[in-house]
């Protein structure tokens, strides 16, 4: 399983290259904006999210989430961002030795018949689902090799883009 | 201001008020009435089985599905559940069939109140044809414009005369809507054509009339209240001038930046315009205001005001309960004293660069704001659903203060305090223009969103910001993916490692 902790993430706002890691030993999370480093102390209390922004413990929320924008809550502003999900794979056109993770609709559909089994191997490029959209019926393959380890979808559900619908895990 | 003789609460068989709303407005008239020792029956549609209104009502009956044509607006059914709840009273609210002069007649001849003025009162106010005609007859100053005009030639040459630029309005319209600028005699042919089709489309009713259009006005109203023995007095003005898509979103009381000479003017035509027509209960007369301060009538609401609590907080009165007052004929002594200043933010479900278009969702962390003279108005709770079935407003904050900039302040602090998840909200767009320079210091217009361009992305945010919203996301991500992998694998590592979780 691949957590944010484990690895750099690369995002960018408006053309600006930002990395993020979490840093689970220190539990501070590191964030590069171009050449400038910020190291944020985080904790969890109450159910919520806390950053240390220097001078206060603010609250950590993405208000909002409307497919790749996240609305974020500071103190006097909100911000929104465009976040890329690390984890979302068929959506993404690279193509090179995808990740474990969730597979997830590209376009709101209907599920019309599910090819797989909870614990199956399955290889890359294998059909995962049959998905029926603008009419058409699209088969969703593996971005990888790996486990089936989560069907989150049955036949006859209405999904929206972005839905997770099969996790699947290196074993 | 007399006290009840016998309150309510301790007669035998209290009577019972029928809550014809939903909402905030609902549980604002509940909250009142059940002080006042009355019954509250209310209702409800099948998604607000659990909002505060039917909870703490002490009786209350499901009118149908969510679509308001098929529940909160089927007046017959209203009235039959009135009849057989035995209900002495309906309060509607303002909305759905607060305007509703056959619902207030189907009523009263059943021998139950409305909660509001007469039938004849409401279709004559209601229809602006003839509340033009009845506020011409008290001499009330008006706008130029038309009466109902059919014929497009006659229509163009009358837009000529009233000069450019002209406002088409739908004569059954209202909340901004039904209503089309023209500006110049070229386009006017095709803009009246549309309105007319419009207008039919929307109300049933294809008339229109016309109006001067004025250029940055202020909109500033009138509260009015009479008894039902003749006794007829103001509540002091407000300024509503601040508005999205034509709708208010920010009110206050008293009107600021305007002359004492003006608004002593306005109460005078207003006090008129009531005894022409004999009113009763609560209304409001709305006037556009022009930059030499000339006022113009533009219509009177004949029932409560969305934005009633600034009025409440300066006058230190309860409109609802002098609503049910009068409608209990009680003889009340109008006299009030306007303290302070207060003002009120109307927070709205909404994506305010997306031409504030609705956010429905559903509410997943909520904090209100507090704290000395600031009042919450809502019914939305933690988990509550916006839906697109209705309004999207979430909630009015208003605050109070000995002076406007005092009031301002506390409204800032009371924005900044509260917080929403689930839905976009317009919170950062009301603090943004609560803090804009020209809202402490010149009179507001209804284009100040656009004059101001409050709109506009308010330049790039610093790098220290930006940091913090990536590590919020990443942090918020992580914990999402922690979150749901508890199903199968127990809690990740990565909360583990952390204290008490």
């Amino acid at each position: 399983m691949v957590d944010i902790g484990d690895r750099l993430v690369k995002q960018t706002y408006l053309q600006k290259e930002i990395s993020i890691s979490i840093d689970d030993e220190r539990k501070q999370v590191l964030v590069d904006v171009e050449d400038q480093r910020f190291a944020f102390p985080y904790k969890k209390q109450n159910d919520q999210l806390w950053l240390f922004d220097g001078s206060t413990w603010i609250r950590a929320s993405v208000f909002f989430t409307r497919q790749e924008k996240k609305y974020i809550r500071l103190p006097e502003k909100e911000i929104e961002i465009l976040w890329k999900d690390p984890y979302a794979l068929s959506s993404s056109g690279s193509g090179a030795a995808a990740d474990a993770g969730d597979v997830r609709a590209v376009m709101p559909g209907r599920v019309v018949q599910v090819l797989v089994q909870l614990n199956q191997t399955i290889v890359q490029g294998q059909s995962l689902l049959i998905l029926e959209a603008m009419k058409m019926e699209n088969e969703v393959k593996a971005p990888c090799a790996g486990v089936v380890k989560k069907i989150s979808v049955r036949p006859q559900d209405s999904v929206d883009a972005g839905q997770a619908l099969i996790w699947i895990d290196h074993e | 201001m007399d006290r009840l003789s016998c309150p309510a609460i301790l007669k035998n068989t209290p009577k019972k008020i029928l809550i014809a709303n939903r909402g905030e407005i609902a549980l604002r008239i509940l909250r009142t009435a059940k002080s006042m020792g009355y019954r509250v029956l209310s209702v409800y549609s099948d998604v607000d089985q659990f909002h505060p209104h039917v909870t703490l009502a002490d009786e209350s009956v499901c009118v149908g599905p969510a679509p308001s044509t098929e529940s909160y607006l089927r007046a017959q059914q209203i009235v039959d559940l009135a009849v057989k709840h035995q209900c002495w009273g309906v309060h509607p609210g303002y909305g759905f069939l607060s305007e509703n002069a056959a619902f207030a007649q189907a009523l009263t001849e059943k021998g139950i109140v409305f909660i509001g003025p007469s039938p004849k009162t409401i279709s004559d106010m209601g229809d602006k044809v003839s509340a033009r005609a009845l506020a011409a007859q008290a001499r009330v100053p008006m706008i130029p414009g038309t009466q109902q005009i059919d014929d497009p030639k006659k229509a163009e040459q009358k837009a000529a005369e009233i000069g450019f630029p002209v406002l088409i309005k739908a004569k059954a319209g209202g909340g901004g809507k039904g209503m089309r600028v023209v500006h110049q005699a070229s386009e006017f042919a095709s803009a009246f054509e549309m309105a007319r089709s419009e207008a039919l489309k929307a109300f049933g009713d294809g008339g229109v009339y016309l109006e001067k259009y004025l250029l940055s006005p202020r909109h500033v109203e009138i509260q009015v209240f009479a008894d039902h023995h003749g006794n007829v007095a103001t509540f002091f003005d407000r300024d509503c001038s601040i508005q999205r898509r034509h709708q208010k979103i920010i009110e206050e009381a008293p009107a600021p930046f305007l002359s004492d000479a003006t608004k002593e003017k306005m109460k005078e035509v207003s006090i008129q315009l009531c005894n022409t027509v004999d009113y009763r209960g609560a209304g409001t007369l709305e006037f556009l205001v022009d930059q030499q301060q000339q006022f113009y009538f533009l219509e009177m609401n004949t029932r409560l005001q969305v934005e009633h609590p600034v009025t409440e907080w300066v006058t230190g009165l309860d409109l609802v309960e002098l609503q049910i007052r009068a409608a209990e004929n009680e003889v009340l002594s109008l006299e009030s004293q306007c303290q302070g200043h207060s003002i009120e933010a109307r927070i709205y479900a909404e994506d305010c660069k997306a031409q504030f278009a609705p956010s429905p969702g559903k509410i997943t962390q909520l904090k209100w704001p507090s704290g000395p003279f600031v009042r919450v108005d809502s019914h939305i709770e933690k988990g509550s659903e916006i839906s697109l079935f209705y309004d999207p407003m979430i909630a009015k904050i208003s605050t109070w203060g000995p002076t406007r900039d005092k009031a301002i302040e506390r409204m800032i602090q009371a924005l900044h305090e509260f917080h929403i998840e689930g839905v976009m909200s317009n919170r950062d767009f009301l603090l943004k223009t609560f803090t804009t320079p020209a809202f402490a210091t010149q009179a507001p217009t209804t284009n100040f969103i656009e004059k101001e361009k409050l709109l506009d992305e308010s330049g790039s945010h610093n790098a220290k910001d930006i940091a913090l919203a990536f590590a919020t996301a990443a942090l918020s991500q992580n914990h999402a993916q922690s979150s749901s992998k508890t199903d199968d694998k127990g809690p990740s590592l990565w909360w583990t490692s952390g204290i008490d979780w």
